[in-house]
């Protein structure tokens, strides 16, 4: 939600600067997204959360917010009072349904469709909203002023009466900006005795839209129930600044105000105008009530030593009326300022909200001071399959499996989303084979780059199936180039062997194992300490993983003495230049010559990779030939 | 040839959470990834028609009649009612745990990652005690002193619900490339457990209270570790484990 602070002024005269109203509205009422510098002022963009969504999505919450937490005095705007006249008729209006809470309609005669003045389009376009005529704007205009939104037919294409009723199965509608909508028996439109003009709360309809030739209109102001304007919106798939108002449950009570308000404005450009009586229908007025609150209650919940003075003196600032019935107990009148109430069941924990609200006027920050968190005594234990999982990952770590992650959903499973992201991951897993299968492609083509021949992997993770639901699984894979002494699937079944894992058995192949850990449903009796996992460092100096592939060159040589002497992992590093990724030596031996002085052979491998593009053999090709001269300046004899 | 063993950097950073969480008095605990909707949406008062349902882009499965409305938890504060509804306080329980929303993935999103959620209810825990809490949590996991501070926010199974930002565990707060220059990490939410979530699950509200907080370990591992892109940490790429 954007404020503007040239509307703001118009509810406080002094309002502070932009920078004292950032840092009051995040330390005491909502999260300052932007900042954006206009011409006249500033556009703040604020975070206005559902809780507030009923009465802060407009300049008015905004403005009483920084009312209470600046000391300045908050105005409402001026509205008109109205000299209706006879010649106009009265809006004839049928309200149907218990889902319209309020409905009022005022005729307008004599109204011109001229072209927004400056003041109105320059906050329109501010607040990012279309300037399209004064009849409209200001609708849009107020709707951000005040958190009310109305809407203008034409006078002339209404037929007969208003009336607010559900739709009828199969009805349809032609929707502003020309959707055609078929409507079902649950939505509630506006009808006049010919057709649907618009969907109630939501979007307005072609039948009776203003256009140039309007000479007057029906300007309506109407409240509709919160879950069925939500519900609606969902179903046709549109939400409107209007939508989200009504279905965080704006208030029916500033009704008026908001149709006065508009009466004022249209007036002042076009003092032409007249109206006749405004009609109101609004069976049950919505009443504030009251709630407790107690200053002990309000310090328990908070860990502050407030007074009872300094609870009423915040209260006062929040503008709440109370009065305190006996000491320390207060009774608070609430209303739909800063209470968001939609049922019985909200009214009960009201006094809670009033807690939250002097919570945040002290301030989170410089308002409540620390209490020392005392741990509770003797707790601090871990479910059984934490402490199993780890005491794995640490055996596998041990034995040089490297462990990995891969995603949940795929193509194929038994339990099956609604609403999936991707066509190919509709299901949820039912083993870890398939991410499994692809970790340790990428593993054994990655071989070279991690420095290995032979690589092992293993992940431990959820699975769901019909049978069983929710269960944990670990699964094993590797590739070894060498399988003559011991193949790749013996090697895993050892290990599973060693770490005391080896039934449970649900897939094999020749170079994957999968075995059942735990059944994911034994979650709360922590009763185990917890393992450490076995690692080096607490920060890592993170690489970026390249994208294009990389390249290996072996080479081998007889070292010389000089050679010896030195450190050539670090040296190949040096001399291959930056391309060059990885140095490992992969075969050392000893030959006896026949004179029978003892020659040592060595060979590396160098790995080769580009953040920024494929390589070219010929850019490794120099890259080698630098090695090679420099190795052999050594006084090395390269094989 | 190298033949040394790496673990999963999320694995790393959620055992540092669990011997944080358990040296703090907390049990650490789990529950289902695959949800009701009761304990993922409707007793931690989220109703189905309420706006902030929004709040949360959900990942729905396909019902099996006698079962009701099941979903891929959208956040480990499922556990909360789970655990409530079966234990007596006090105590103080930590879940890390994998959620998922349904939004598309970047180099800053996953529709999978892990979120710490955590709880501690007694007769005297308040808003003071939850950010001590706080400091000593972050302070213990990052093993070097961590400020909070607090700012109000909404979550419908708090109230308060507050905003937590943490001093900048690399540069202390003096300013640097993690903390975007401001010394401060925006890091979780939190709040006092609503009296609803606390009724929902068969506690008296007058009797016992509590906080409630919410953090993601994936973001945690990538300011920590410095890993540019999220997927990397679920794309089942050895590289990323070798680093650790």
């Amino acid at each position: 939600m954007k404020v503007y602070t040239e509307v703001l002024k118009q509810f406080i005269s002094d309002l502070p600067d932009t920078e004292t109203l950032k840092s009051v509205l995040t330390n005491h009422a909502f999260e300052v997204e932007e900042v954006i510098k206009k011409e006249k002022g500033d556009a703040i963009d604020l975070k206005v959360l559902p809780d507030r969504a009923h009465d802060a999505l407009s300049h008015r919450g905004v403005a009483r917010e920084i009312a209470t937490h600046t000391g300045k005095k908050f105005n409402e705007v001026a509205t008109q009072t109205l000299t209706p006249t006879t010649e106009v008729s009265s809006v004839p209006v049928r309200v149907e349904s218990e889902l319209c809470h309020r409905y009022m309609a005022l005729r307008i005669e004599n109204v011109s469709v001229a072209k927004s003045p400056a003041w109105l389009s320059e906050i329109l376009g501010v607040l990012d909203q279309k300037s399209i005529n004064t009849l409209v704007d200001l609708t849009n205009y107020i709707l951000f002023e005040l958190g009310q939104p109305m809407h203008v037919f034409d006078a002339e294409k209404v037929k007969g009466a208003i009336t607010v009723r559900t739709a009828r199965a199969g009805e349809t509608m032609t929707t502003l900006d020309n959707k055609e909508l078929t409507l079902t028996e649950e939505m509630l439109v506006i009808a006049d005795d010919e057709a649907v003009l618009a969907l109630a709360g939501i979007k307005g309809g072609k039948k009776a839209e203003v256009d140039a030739n309007t000479k007057s209109i029906i300007l309506e102001c109407a409240n509709f129930d919160s879950i069925s304007v939500r519900r609606s919106a969902f179903k046709v798939g549109i939400r409107t600044d209007a939508s989200k108002r009504f279905e965080n449950n704006y208030p029916s009570l500033w009704a008026e105000q908001t149709l006065l308000r508009y009466v004022y404005l249209l007036q002042k450009e076009q003092p032409d105008i007249s109206y006749g009586e405004v009609t109101d229908i609004y069976p049950n007025p919505k009443m504030s009530f009251l709630a407790t609150i107690t200053t002990k209650r309000t310090n328990e919940w908070l860990g502050t030593q407030l007074s009872s003075s300094e609870i009423s003196e915040i209260l006062t600032k929040l503008h709440l009326e109370h009065v305190q019935k006996d000491e320390g107990v207060f009774e608070v009148t609430c209303n739909d300022n800063l209470f968001n109430i939609r049922s019985v069941d909200d009214q009960k924990y009201v006094s809670y909200q009033i807690i939250g609200h002097i919570g945040r006027v002290l301030g989170y920050d410089a308002g409540i001071q620390e209490k020392e968190y005392m741990p509770l005594k003797p707790r601090g234990q871990v479910v059984p399959y934490i402490t199993e999982t780890d005491r794995i990952r640490n055996e596998l770590v041990a034995r040089g499996f490297v462990e990995v992650r891969t995603y949940h959903f795929q193509n194929e499973g038994e339990e099956e989303l609604e609403n999936p992201i991707a066509n190919d991951k509709k299901f949820i897993r039912s083993n870890l084979y398939l991410g499994m299968s692809e970790a340790l492609t990428k593993a054994t083509y990655n071989a070279p780059l991690l420095g290995r021949t032979d690589i092992f992997i293993f992940e431990i993770g959820t699975v769901v199936t019909k049978e069983k639901g929710e269960v944990i699984h670990l699964a094993l894979a590797g590739f070894k180039q060498n399988q003559k002494k011991q193949k790749v699937i013996d090697v895993l079944k050892q290990t599973l062997s060693e770490i005391g894992l080896d039934t449970n058995v649900e897939k094999e192949t020749e170079n994957y194992i999968e075995v059942v850990i735990s059944a994911h449903n034994e979650l709360f009796e922590a009763a185990q300490d917890v393992v450490d996992l076995v690692h080096e460092s607490q920060y890592v100096n993170w690489k970026p993983l390249s994208v294009y592939p990389f390249m290996t060159r072996d080479i081998a040589f007889f070292v010389s003495e000089e050679a010896k002497q030195k450190d050539l992992q670090e040296i190949f590093l040096l001399w291959a230049g930056a391309l060059c990724v990885r140095v490992d030596m992969f075969d050392e031996f000893e030959k006896t010559l026949e004179d029978g002085t003892k020659k040592l052979s060595q060979a590396y491998r160098l790995v080769f990779q580009s953040q920024e593009k494929t390589l070219t053999d010929d850019e490794v090709n120099v890259c080698m030939q630098n090695v090679e001269r420099e190795i052999e300046s050594l006084g090395c004899e390269v094989r | 040839m190298e033949q040394k063993g790496h673990l999963h950097p999320l694995s790393i950073l959620i055992n540092d959470i669990t011997q944080a969480g358990v040296k703090l008095g907390f049990d650490i605990v789990d529950g289902p990834e695959l949800e009701q909707e009761k304990y993922n949406f409707d007793m931690l008062n989220i109703p189905s028609w309420h706006p902030a349902r929004d709040m949360w882009d959900t990942f729905w499965v396909k019902t099996l009649a006698e079962k009701g409305r099941r979903v891929m938890r959208t956040h480990t504060s499922s556990v909360q009612p789970r655990y409530m509804e079966s234990h007596t306080p006090p105590f103080a329980v930590l879940v890390p745990g994998k959620v998922f929303r349904y939004e598309p993935t970047d180099a800053t999103h996953e529709a999978q990652f892990f979120q710490l959620d955590g709880f501690m209810v007694g007769k005297d825990v308040s808003v003071a005690t939850m950010k001590s809490f706080f400091a000593q949590f972050f302070s213990e996991l990052f093993k070097k002193e961590i400020n909070v501070r607090m700012r109000p926010s909404y979550f419908p199974f708090v109230e308060p619900g507050v905003e937590v930002d943490m001093s900048c565990f690399k540069c202390g707060g003096s300013g640097c490339n993690t903390c975007k220059h401001t010394g401060w990490i925006e890091i979780m939410g939190a709040g006092m457990i609503h009296p609803k979530v606390l009724v929902a699950c068969g506690l008296n509200p007058e009797e016992w209270q509590g906080f409630a907080f919410g953090v993601g370990i994936d973001r945690i591992a990538m300011m920590k570790y410095g890993i540019d892109d999220v997927r990397h940490l679920y794309n089942g790429d050895v590289r990323v484990s070798a680093q650790f």
